[in-house]
């Protein structure tokens, strides 16, 4: 028995399109803390605790939190991405408690870039 | 020479987890080093009685591995990698220290209170941070020798009884 | 319309890579952009187009997603390089004249940041980045590894899905063929070949296996892959299966990597879940299910026969070459093997197709795979470099645009001196090689190769001969022990780089080293030993010098082999802060507060923790 035919690929992906683009509301910001082996080496385990305690305390609805693999630059983690929506996204690099719960107070919150923690905006040249 | 309690029960799981499949007698004594945190001279024994294999064929494989050993590891296994990224960044320095502090003279070795024992890994695919040290499935990067140390007593004193 | 330049001036410049066209449209068709409208873009372009007769010079390519789904539908301009955002039906008439046409960018239609008030750069404006190019690691970084559905709406399992109802296995076959693929995991040997003469085998049943026992020392791509995108491996897997007619895989993976065989176990059962791992997926009659074997820390597994025996629950004892494991591999059956990395490729090329993939890279493979190198190669950049991480660069980029533009350089001011590529079977480059462009082939003819895709950066500081020991000294304990040319002679080409570094080697010993090192290469029984005196010969070939001066000035000029090194404490900087001699094991370092120290060199066991606490860069190593 098969479970999945052809046509239901497309299907999914439109119903996970919401999460992937964030584009239709579902979610305002969307922050991907980047947990490969080096990420959790390096203490993404602690940003993401600070991230959820954040987002906990801020009350807010529309913030989504994934993690993710490694972003590559395995010498300035821990790293993670901010999303905000209509804006290219923004790499933050080696990452504390302090600096996480001020980017999302100032970033995730108010939408100010915070340009010191900053490494990059935009998406890696892909294909 | 006592031969020591042998938890017959966990071996005949980990033998059933496996089915009793020879080709997986790699996986069986994975789970084997992990549970005793050796490969127990009567274990080895057990498996070739149970899985009808040669005794010689366990002990080829245990000792071909580095992943597997025949002398007890310690409760807190050090391994400081010393794949080439941490080998340029003093990896080998960091893993002398260890040996040196615990007293331990061989790798794979276990200090006599068998509280940690240190070996060096090949790679533990951290190079981004190298050089690398794993202590209990924690993985210290950017470390040095003086900031093992510190973990290193940071440890013993945790587990000191008041 | 106005002033059509004549069709002559629109011919593609001579000595163009691609022969038929000259501009190529990569548009988005990730499942963001086309839900914004990239399918109306995509007809009014080709509308256009044909409009002006430039059907034939400029390809309209439908990528998978940008990534940068937000500005959607996007579009980037090949060669040029321009990114064009959100596109309407309406913006193409005026831009496929001004740009297509007449090769004037359209301003308004392009990428700006949003009111640009912050100092932060775009990540095409930042080196690390800005050379890289995502084949294998596309979705690193842009999906969660334990989602299939985030996967799917990546365009996940589509080329699955195209392999099975539109292809026959055999033009998924060509189709490999045709793009040139070649084996990531280190031998550079053409896929489709692989595939083709795996099917051919006779014997049921075939198996499929993915090498995910990354034993390389100082790569992690592989480990990187699994974690960041499970899904795409078994992926691969599953279409190599039905190229060759299997519908068994395996995936041999480390047993130390337990955080990527945790995703990788999730994401089989999700994909059972789904029906795209088991009996009759899609409905298309093709079953094919996986199981995991664990690796169990051997270097010599990465050698398919090896790898193999230790499946079955041997040791990993490799045998003879001239017997093919596409012939008699896992348990004697045909058996398909490759890497990690070279799976993550095959899924993206069946939807792309040969033509985008043989667009990047260098050669020509249009008459046989062999001809050039096609693609990009993941490279864990590390050691002494500024920017250490996983980099996917295409091929054909020279070691001095990775090392210094994407790595950012040699830290803390110091100076290059080489950089070991291909692992321990590899070779160390030095500074003169640094504008060869990196693929397979020159490599080798350097005396290095591309293995796993390891980049150990190294300075001034490190010694040559330490570094050829190290690799030996590796490869002298995972040799299995076998055959006597790798077991005795790395032993003994061990014994004479030990001596050398130590300052007790003889006149004469580098010829001997020298002859060692060509009876191990020509004699072993596989590639280990085969490949094993590399270090060594690419050190003596380039660092000669470094070598005699161990030999007969007993210097190390790096400054590194203990025995021929002393510590010493250097007056003007020390400042007496008393920390060296506090942690000094040997109790060694003596003086008083604020006073200049000195290290008693009978005592000193040369560790190093004194240079390693010291704050003032005091502690002088000669």
């Amino acid at each position: 028995m098969f479970k999945l035919r052809i046509e239901d690929l497309d299907r999914i992906a439109e119903e996970n399109k919401k999460t992937m683009s964030l584009r239709h509301g579902a979610g305002r910001v969307k922050i991907t803390v980047h947990m490969g082996t080096c990420g959790i080496a390096a203490g993404a385990r602690n940003i993401m605790a600070e991230v959820m305690r954040c987002v906990g305390e801020s009350g807010a609805s529309d913030i989504i939190v994934t993690t993710s693999g490694c972003a590559g630059l395995c010498s300035r983690e821990p790293m993670m991405t901010v999303e905000v929506t209509d804006q290219a996204p923004v790499k933050y690099i080696d990452l504390d408690k302090k600096k996480t719960k001020r980017i999302f107070d100032e970033h995730v919150m108010k939408g100010n870039i915070v340009e010191e923690y900053a490494l990059a905006m935009g998406g890696e040249r892909t294909l | 020479m006592e031969t020591g309690f042998i938890d017959v029960d966990a071996v005949d799981k980990i033998i059933d987890r496996w089915k009793y499949d020879p080709s997986y007698l790699i996986e069986m004594l994975q789970d084997i080093q992990g549970h005793f945190r050796y490969i127990p001279k009567e274990v080895a024994q057990k498996l070739s009685d149970d899985l009808d294999v040669p005794l010689s064929h366990i002990f080829h494989i245990a000792t071909f591995y580095k992943g597997f050993s025949l002398e007890p590891r310690g409760k807190h296994p050090i391994y400081v990698c010393t794949g080439t990224a941490c080998h340029v960044k003093g990896g080998g320095r960091i893993l002398e220290n260890v040996m040196r502090e615990l007293g331990v003279t061989k790798e794979g070795e276990a200090t006599e209170d068998l509280f940690f024992s240190v070996e060096s890994v090949r790679c533990l695919g951290c190079c981004g941070l190298a050089p690398v040290v794993e202590i209990d499935d924690e993985v210290y990067g950017h470390t040095s020798t003086v900031e093992v140390s510190k973990i290193l007593s940071k440890m013993r004193k945790a587990e000191q009884p008041e | 319309m106005s002033e059509t330049p004549s069709k002559n001036e629109q011919k593609p410049p001579v000595g163009d890579v691609s022969s038929s066209s000259r501009m190529q449209l990569m548009l988005c068709g990730g499942t963001a952009c086309v839900s914004s409208g990239s399918v109306k873009v995509k007809a009014a372009l080709e509308r256009e187009l044909a409009k002006h007769d430039l059907t034939d010079e400029v390809d309209v390519v439908v990528t998978g997603c940008n990534g940068f789904c937000a500005k959607g539908p996007v579009m980037v301009v090949q060669p040029d390089g321009i990114f064009y955002q959100e596109l309407k039906e309406k913006d193409i008439p005026h831009l496929v004249e001004e740009h297509m046409l007449k090769g004037r960018p359209v301003e308004k239609l392009m990428y700006s940041p949003p009111d640009k008030k912050t100092a932060v750069p775009t990540m095409s404006e930042i080196g690390f980045f800005k050379k890289q190019r995502l084949v294998a690691l596309r979705n690193r970084g842009l999906l969660d590894p334990e989602s299939i559905d985030e996967y799917i709406a990546r365009d996940g399992y589509k080329a699955l899905a195209k392999v099975l109802s539109e292809m026959t296995p055999e033009e998924v076959i060509d189709e490999m063929i045709a793009s040139g693929l070649r084996g990531r995991g280190g031998g550079g040997f053409p896929t489709g070949i692989k595939w083709k003469t795996c099917r051919m085998a006779a014997g049921e049943p075939k198996y499929v296996v993915c090498n995910a026992d990354e034993g390389d020392p100082g790569a992690y791509m592989d480990r990187s892959i699994v974690e960041a995108d499970p899904h795409v491996v078994l992926e691969g897997m599953a279409i190599a299966a039905y190229a060759v007619g299997s519908s068994k895989g395996y995936v041999y993976i480390r047993h130390e990597y337990p955080l990527a065989l945790k995703r990788l176990q999730k994401a089989m059962e999700d994909a059972r879940e789904y029906g795209l791992l088991g009996k009759n997926i899609f409905g298309k009659g093709f079953d094919f299910d996986i199981s995991i074997h664990f690796g169990a820390g051997a270097f010599v597994c990465g050698e398919s026969t090896a790898l193999m025996a230790s499946m079955e629950g041997h040791v990993g004892e490799p045998r003879a070459k001239y017997i093919h494991t596409v012939d008699h591999g896992l348990w004697d059956r045909p058996t398909n093997l490759n890497n990690v990395e070279t799976y993550a490729n095959v899924p993206v090329i069946i939807l792309r197709g040969t033509k985008w993939f043989t667009s990047i890279g260098t050669g020509d493979v249009s008459k046989s795979p062999w001809g050039g190198s096609k693609g990009t190669k993941v490279f864990s950049l590390v050691g002494k470099v500024n920017n250490t991480g996983l980099v996917e660069v295409p091929m054909g980029i020279t070691l001095r645009e990775i090392i210094f533009d994407i790595g950012g350089g040699i830290p803390n001011g110091k100076k290059f001196k080489a950089v070991q590529t291909g692992g321990p079977s590899g070779g160390v480059l030095p500074e003169s090689l640094l504008d060869i462009p990196v693929d397979f082939d020159q490599l080798t003819k350097v005396g290095s190769m591309m293995g796993s895709g390891g980049m150990i950066v190294m300075d001034e500081d490190d010694c040559m001969v330490d570094i050829a020991r190290y690799y030996i000294d590796f490869l002298a304990g995972e040799s299995c022990g076998k055959c006597v040319p790798c077991r005795e002679g790395l032993r003994q080409i061990n014994k004479m780089l030990t001596d050398i570094s130590n300052g007790e080697a003889e006149e004469g010993v580098l010829e001997l080293l020298e002859e060692t090192a060509h009876t191990v290469a020509e004699t072993s029984l596989c590639a280990l030993g085969g490949s094993a005196p590399n270090p060594v010969l690419s050190t003596l070939r380039y660092f000669r010098d470094e070598y005699e001066a161990h030999v007969r000035e007993k210097r190390c000029p790096a400054g590194l082999c203990k025995n021929l090194v002393t510590y010493s404490i250097d007056p003007v900087n020390c400042n007496g802060c008393t920390l060296c001699a506090i942690k000094c094991p040997q109790h060694a370092i003596t003086g008083e507060r604020k006073k200049v120290h000195t290290i008693d060199t009978s005592l000193c066991i040369k560790c190093g923790i004194c240079r390693d606490v010291c704050k003032q860069d005091a502690v002088i190593v000669k």
